[in-house]
């Protein structure tokens, strides 16, 4: 699957799920990601099935906060660190599935559970990543997909 | 009529905002009542009436698949309808899905009147009042 493909496969999946999810338009993509915060928080999963991979989200502390409370309908001072770090699990597995759709339509998955970590390891080679624009901040989208042989 | 609902979801998070969005469906719901997997949700089934059952597919202990498998299977709970959501989108899980006695299926990302729509036409038989 080409890189570009690829490339703009997770803009628009993060895309459909941000908008519809969370009414969180995504501006662009931002060409250089500048190094995280110490405050960055992240999620990530496995996938397996007509093609195999990783894939991990990460955004500010205050960036996921403000998405989440908007997903729960929440004000934001109502929401703790768990129920942000389960959000953002819950997020990445929305876009995986968003993702997913887009490689193969009748592909049947499974995906692990999300889990929870400090900033996700980014851009490496062979690796797609996607820093995207937010109007409340940066989200950023690493994956790493294999198509089996 | 007020309607009973079971969310069947291992994320608290989509739980909760699936309440949310039952609230934001227009529908009148009674008790909405929810579990971490398909184990609970039947425990909790011998004890609350429902009338309809929202359930996610990749969950531990008991996915959706099993949980359909058992709930088809029992005189007492095999007619509640069961709405599937999940971000699973691929036609052959649908598939699968439908054939073990799901009556709808939503995906993820979703909007309250896409699961108005199928809810209302589950519960009530007329068209979605919010559309």
């Amino acid at each position: 699957m080409p890189a570009i493909e690829v490339d703009g496969m997770i803009t628009d999946a993060a895309a459909e799920v941000l908008e519809s999810m969370c009414f969180m338009e995504v501006l662009g993509d931002i060409p250089e990601m500048h190094s995280p915060d110490a405050d960055w928080m992240s999620a990530r999963l496995y996938f397996d099935g007509p093609h195999s991979g990783e894939l991990g989200i990460s955004a500010s502390h205050s960036t996921v906060n403000s998405l989440a409370a908007a997903f729960l309908g929440e004000d934001i001072a109502q929401l703790d660190t768990p129920q942000s770090l389960e959000f953002l699990c819950e997020l990445s597995n929305m876009i995986c599935g968003s993702l997913l759709v887009r490689f193969n339509q009748n592909g049947v998955y499974r995906l692990s559970h999300p889990t929870n970590g400090p900033y996700y390891r980014g851009p490496q080679p062979g690796w797609a990543c996607k820093a995207l624009r937010l109007g409340n901040g940066e989200l950023f989208v690493g994956l790493c997909v294999g198509i089996r042989a | 009529m007020a309607f009973n609902v079971l969310v069947v979801d291992d994320s608290p998070t989509m739980r909760k905002f699936i309440r949310k969005v039952l609230i934001l469906t227009g529908l009148e719901i009674g008790e909405c009542i929810d579990a971490g997997d398909g184990c609970d949700a039947l425990s909790l089934l011998k004890t609350n009436w429902v009338d309809i059952i929202l359930t996610d597919i990749n969950m531990p202990t008991m996915d959706g698949e099993e949980l359909m498998r058992r709930l088809t299977a029992d005189l007492l709970f095999g007619p509640i309808p069961v709405i599937v959501i999940s971000t699973d989108r691929s036609q052959e899980r649908l598939r699968r899905m439908l054939e073990l006695g799901a009556k709808d299926y939503v995906t993820k990302p979703f909007l309250p009147e896409a699961l108005g729509r199928v809810m209302a036409k589950l519960l009530t038989g007329e068209p979605y009042a919010g559309d």
